[in-house]
């Protein structure tokens, strides 16, 4: 309804036109409803037996088998739902969600693959059952969805030519996870789609190296081979995550300098070494370059005693002049008696001159995680904080805490924080909002 | 132009009248329009769709929603006190936020009317929506046979 202007708004409307705004209501109410729920309203009365039909966001998932028989033969409820859809149907259908992860085989969904481009599809979420030795191959027919904005798949291969994809003008948002992709087909989907500004990968090795050619990329998250990805043209790329994980044991070299030095832009990183089999004994000092955007590092599964992440997290401390925030998670077993040290010498050209805030996790008080803590205190001129949480019990009285309050500080208003354990028990429930938020 | 007062009096259609301040009021995109449109002497802005009952109502929730200094959890017991009503208040309250175009309001009442349907059996749907149900056994049998896996 137009807001009234002038003064014939005094007139007041008509009692149809309210009661058509009633039934409004009533629709966008439904539209809310999950589709089950949505499809019961056919029996409210005969002027809603085919409302449902145009219902424009979708979601099919466990809840569609709910009862003990669905559950014997949930392809055959999902045969019959997909039935249903495809033969009442009205209107386009903007967002399908399909999540069938737990089925033991993936029913046949060509044929509604290529209903839905028919659809104006604009979210699509396939998650697909997790089979490894089978997955699911999708259909060319989803390179037709030429509205798409959003588009998140799980466990399926996508086997075709690259020309057999002209990209997706609108695509905002891509995600694939366990997909089997080739390198050429992924780079071309990715620098076809040109508005594409978040990446969430999690790809099985491939061949060949991915480049990644995405002006708009502001955030990128992959989980995999990181030597299996090259950066090459990502101007806006803000964020990004990575998780490095081998499929095989094979170990390879992460090059940081080629991989870092398109992204000029960068102000968030993530890195966790779990996964990760390196070669290399060491990583450069630092970049060749200094990366000035980034703000906020955040490193995961931090051996300090192995060697060569010790030297990956010291480079990209080093390689970040304008950090401001650092979160280390150390990962750790007791200390190994091997007396390693991390050499205070490297650090005498080094300032952390913005370092407001430093988080160590899982801190055991070991010789090196002390040289670090001790390293960044005396380096950081403006810290404010200094948060630590061990992993181990910490008395008031302990030597380690002598210690840290001990160690020089180059900001007259640093703080260290130590999470005790009492404390930690006695303020959980306070512990883990904090954490959230 | 509308004469500058603090004061906006909004008028019902069943004459009753309720003083505003004029800063609450112009956030609201329909009030902002009648100030800038209607060439009126007076502050007196009629609502020919709203009676009283509703508008009081409504005139709550903006009150306490602009108060100053008021927290995210007295808001939300406000809002929860605020729902208590009939379906059909509910409905006159959606229809008046829909016509004044306040967006926040409308939210929350359809968030409120789909907790009030969501899980329920079709009866007390019907209730909630005052939907009088024309089909005869037959016919409804025929619709619960034809959708049978959205009900099994």
């Amino acid at each position: 309804m137009m807001p009234p202007k002038g003064r014939e708004h005094c007139q007041g409307l008509p009692p149809d036109i309210l009661s058509d705004l009633h039934d409004n209501v009533i629709d966008v109410i439904l539209m809310c409803l999950p589709c089950k729920d949505a499809v019961r309203t056919s029996v409210l009365s005969r002027k809603w037996k085919y409302h449902w039909c145009r219902l424009a966001k979708w979601k099919f998932d466990e809840s569609l088998w709910s009862t003990q028989k669905d559950k014997l033969y949930p392809t055959v409820k999902f045969r019959k739902s997909v039935y249903q859809l495809l033969t009442h149907h009205e209107g386009p259908i903007t967002k399908f969600k399909l999540d069938i992860t737990y089925l033991k085989e993936c029913p046949k969904i060509d044929n509604f693959l290529y209903f839905l481009s028919r659809k104006d599809i604009q979210h699509l979420v396939l998650h697909l059952p997790q089979k490894k030795d089978e997955l699911y191959k999708l259909p060319s027919s989803i390179f037709i969805c030429s509205q798409l904005r959003h588009l998140n798949i799980h466990y399926c291969s996508i086997h075709h030519h690259p020309s057999a994809c002209e990209g997706f003008d609108s695509l905002v948002r891509l995600e694939l996870c366990r997909v089997m992709i080739s390198s050429e087909l992924l780079g071309h989907l990715i620098s076809h789609c040109p508005l594409l500004e978040k990446l969430v990968l999690k790809i099985a090795k491939t061949l060949n190296v991915t480049e990644i050619n995405a002006p708009m990329l502001r955030s990128f998250e992959f989980t995999g081979s990181v030597s299996s990805i090259r950066l090459k043209n990502v101007p806006l790329l803000a964020k990004v995550s990575l998780i490095c994980e081998n499929s095989s044991m094979e170990a390879e070299k992460f090059d940081y300098a080629k991989f870092f030095q398109s992204c000029s832009a960068l102000e968030h990183l993530f890195l966790n070494f779990r996964y990760g089999q390196f070669f290399a004994d060491e990583a450069p000092t630092r970049l060749p370059f200094y990366l000035n955007r980034v703000k906020h590092l955040h490193l995961s599964h931090v051996e300090l005693k192995e060697s060569y992440t010790r030297s990956c997290a010291l480079c990209l401390i080093r390689s970040f002049p304008h950090l401001e925030y650092l979160k280390i998670e150390v990962y750790n077993e007791a200390d190994s008696g091997i007396q390693e040290s991390l050499e205070l010498e490297r650090f005498s050209d080094v300032t952390f001159n913005h370092l407001r805030e430093v988080e160590i996790i899982s801190f055991r008080g070991t010789t090196l995680e002390m040289q670090l803590i001790k390293i960044l205190l005396a380096k950081s001129p403006v810290l404010v904080k200094m948060y630590i949480n061990p992993a181990i019990l910490i008395d008031t009285g302990s030597e380690i805490l002598a210690e840290l309050v001990s160690f020089q500080r180059a900001s007259p208003e640093a703080e260290i924080d130590v999470e005790y354990y009492g404390k930690l028990e006695l303020n959980r429930v306070e512990t883990n909002v904090d954490r959230v938020v | 132009m509308m004469s500058l007062g603090k004061l906006i009096t909004l008028k019902t259609n069943d004459n009753e009248e309720f003083k505003l301040d004029k800063t609450v009021a112009v956030k609201l995109e329909i009030i902002k329009n009648i100030v800038q449109d209607v060439d009126c002497t007076s502050n007196v802005i009629p609502l020919p769709n709203i009676d009283g009952k509703t508008m009081t109502k409504v005139v709550k929730y903006w009150k306490k929603h602009s108060e100053e200094g008021v927290t995210e959890v007295q808001l939300k017991n406000f809002d929860q006190d605020f729902l208590k009503m009939s379906h059909s208040e509910l409905h006159d309250v959606h229809l008046a936020a829909k016509y004044l175009d306040d967006n926040q309001l409308k939210e929350v009442i359809i968030q409120e009317f789909l907790d009030r349907i969501k899980g329920k059996p079709i009866e007390e749907i019907r209730e909630v929506f005052g939907i009088v149900n024309d089909y005869t056994p037959e016919e409804e049998e025929e619709v619960r046979r034809e959708n049978a896996w959205a009900f099994e």
